[in-house]
């Protein structure tokens, strides 16, 4: 199975188990958990089903396209599902199924794994999922998003797909995956891996990006006053990726690096309320009966 | 009569650095419990794995012991009007109470004399409590961290998925 069939049966998977399928969001970020569609839509009491696949960009562990597996930029298949139903862990065991992992032949585990995410004040309780040994997917249950309580828990799964596709074609280099039976994964990645590595490293303006991170905070700050919670939330992810650029070029020290995350955080919670207090002035819309695009 | 009773508590993988404390807390509030809800008990075994918890309690008395429980009721002296008519505060003792007037008797205590009646509680059926004993039991449960799941309104290391008791 190519990667690209990989993502299709999961999507035609998780479709028949209500979820909509959304696109990934069009702004750099570390993790699909930072998608508005995750990272809003957790919060409060509205159901919410969703599955996409999430290009996520980590500066620091770029490798100039030189390490099988580590990347710039890996994809994540992100799948919440609020509330998360009884028998949510059967649901995901079949959807290995569907790309051609039989979890009776298989040794699969729930390896303790308590995520957080500090910076976007986010933690939930769950596990690593292993297979044979090689860690597949996270799958938490969220406790707090935007340093707010989740008043109706999602189970967020997270499949890393380059691994999977690495163990389901039995190929040691991520660049040699089947992105199609044509084209390679390297043949639309690798260079791309290169020039971010070199650029992450080597050639970014520290200085324009500090610049840049303080603008940016400042804009979602003065958006917030406005209660424009998405355009607010877009400054958020940029002042992260710009964060995590600076982190990777060694530009921030070890002291100021707290405080960044600080900053990051410190936003990322006002969002979340600002969403919050959106939505109950909606009148919390999905649920039953409710109109949200007035 | 004594029977043997099976709880099996079906989760999701609980981290195994969890499970050695989860299972002698879980047999020390049973313990307790049963002791204070004058329930006999010979012994509890609890055995784990990582989705299951199976608690075994061994000649587990099917009801509750009765007991004559005595209570303190008004001085002697306000307990009567002038015409020996019980007053207010002896009416409203003995209807908190459930007992009859013919029950009481008199016992000093400190320098005055005060009004005393027993009262028998009639064990009820162990089944009928079991509910709410294990429940409870679930509910004081701690770890170092916990967490709630699909929207219900409990708290436990890992979600809880299904319960099977037999008594």
């Amino acid at each position: 199975m190519n990667f690209q069939q990989m993502i299709l049966s999961l999507q035609e998977y998780w479709a028949k188990q209500g979820c909509i399928i959304m696109q990934a969001y069009d702004s750099e970020k570390g993790a699909g958990t930072m998608n508005p569609q995750t990272f809003l839509k957790a919060l409060g009491p509205e159901p919410w089903k969703v599955c996409y696949t999430e290009p996520s960009r980590r500066p620091a562990d770029a490798r100039y396209g030189d390490n099988p597996n580590r990347l710039y930029q890996h994809h994540q298949f992100q799948v919440i599902m609020k509330p998360s139903p009884a028998n949510i862990q059967d649901i995901y065991l079949k959807s290995l199924e569907v790309i051609g992992i039989d979890p009776k032949k298989h040794d699969i585990r729930f390896v303790e794994d308590n995520w957080e995410n500090p910076t976007f004040g986010a933690w939930g309780l769950g596990w690593e999922v292993w297979l044979n040994g090689m860690e597949i997917t996270q799958f938490t249950y969220f406790q707090q998003v935007g340093s707010i309580d989740c008043e109706l828990e999602s189970a967020e799964l997270t499949y890393g797909l380059e691994r999977i596709a690495l163990y389901l074609q039995e190929k040691n280099n991520v660049y040699d995956i089947d992105y199609t039976d044509e084209i390679k994964y390297g043949d639309v990645f690798k260079k791309a891996e290169y020039e971010h590595s070199v650029y992450s490293f080597e050639l970014s303006d520290k200085d324009m990006l500090l610049e840049l991170f303080n603008s940016y905070e400042k804009e979602a700050t003065r958006l917030l006053e406005h209660k424009l919670v998405m355009p607010a939330y877009d400054y958020v992810l940029k002042s992260s990726h710009t964060f995590n650029l600076l982190d990777a070029r060694g530009a921030i020290g070890v002291s100021q690096r707290a405080s960044y995350i600080a900053r990051v955080r410190n936003m990322s919670k006002q969002i979340a309320a600002a969403y919050v207090e959106q939505r109950k002035e909606m009148g919390f819309p999905l649920l039953k009966g409710g109109v949200s695009n007035e | 009569m004594n029977k043997n009773l099976l709880l099996e508590i079906g989760v999701e993988e609980i981290p195994a650095r969890f499970i050695s404390k989860t299972k002698s807390d879980m047999k020390q509030y049973l313990l307790n419990k049963f002791k204070e809800l004058r329930i006999d008990c010979e012994n509890i075994t609890i055995k784990a794995t990582p989705r299951r918890l199976a608690i075994f309690i061994k000649g587990l008395s099917e009801t509750q012991k009765s007991v004559e429980e005595e209570y303190k009721g008004p001085a002697r002296k306000i307990a009567f009007d002038e015409s020996q008519n019980p007053s207010k505060a002896l009416l409203g003792f003995l209807k908190g109470k459930g007992a009859d007037e013919k029950d009481i008797y008199f016992k000093t205590s400190g320098k005055e004399e005060y009004v005393y009646v027993k009262v028998s509680k009639i064990g009820e059926k162990t089944e009928n409590l079991l509910k709410d004993i294990f429940e409870g039991m679930i509910r004081a449960m701690s770890f170092p961290k916990s967490m709630q799941w699909g929207g219900k309104n409990i708290r436990f290391v890992r979600p809880i998925r299904w319960f099977l008791c037999i008594f």
